[in-house]
């Protein structure tokens, strides 16, 4: 299954919700303004790395860039472009945005 | 495989719609399907045909126009949604006594029975700004 989070941590309980029912051998894609919850040190990034031992995490390459945080995100993190992104519904289904 | 992309968001207030363009044009280019594209909430704005940005700015409106006629993709407004927020088509500004209709073109009026059916046909329906 793949999990979409468009939203900031700080704006939006997406990401903990998802966080908390995303299952083993899932994955989970963060675009947009999530983006910002891979910046190392913060809360969100740090309960992120709690669950890399079970879900794969994906950011869009180009939103990482947007933002001038690419030099800032924690490690582990897969970084995909547009055509990776079509990749990874194509191989994961159902595919679940959270709001 | 066959996708339906679902966007809730209007145009230059958030990213998701160009997200949503920039999926599906990777999508298609990739040889992939999209089934439909359904505009739903303030996503109905991403057709509303008066929509003018300066010259040198990115065109939100105009790009999902072109992509319907390049490759023939149906573009489905939600017509609840766009009759709130002032999108009519030339028969539906008429039944409401408008002066001028809006929707843009390659876009159509349909309802939430379209994205049902889109969800239901495609192999995947991606849900894009909430």
């Amino acid at each position: 299954m793949l999990h979409i989070i468009n939203k900031s941590p700080t704006n939006s309980p997406a990401l903990k919700q998802c966080l908390k029912r995303a299952q083993q051998g899932s994955s989970i894609l963060l675009m947009e303004d999530a983006a910002y919850a891979l910046i190392s040190k913060t809360e969100a990034s740090s309960q992120i790395k709690q669950h890399m031992n079970r879900v794969s995490f994906y950011v869009l390459e180009p939103d990482i860039k947007a933002r001038g945080i690419g030099e800032k995100i924690i490690s582990g993190i897969q970084r995909i472009g547009y055509n990776d992104f079509v990749k990874l519904a194509c191989s994961q289904h159902p595919v679940q945005s959270w709001f | 495989m066959k996708f339906a992309i679902q966007i809730n968001q209007s145009p230059y207030t958030h990213q998701s719609p160009d997200t949503a363009y920039q999926f599906t044009l990777a999508a298609l280019k990739s040889g992939h399907e999209i089934y439909r594209i359904f505009f739903y909430h303030d996503g109905v704005l991403n057709g509303s045909g008066f929509t003018t940005p300066p010259q040198d700015e990115r065109n939100v409106v105009a790009r999902w126009s072109e992509l319907a006629e390049e490759y023939g993709i149906d573009l489905v407004i939600c017509i609840a949604a766009a009759q709130r927020r002032g999108i009519m088509d030339a028969d539906e500004a008429e039944r409401h006594g408008h002066a001028a209709s809006n929707l843009a073109a390659g876009f159509r009026l349909s309802g939430l029975g379209q994205l049902i059916e889109a969800g239901i046909e495609a192999d995947r329906l991606l849900v894009f700004g909430g």
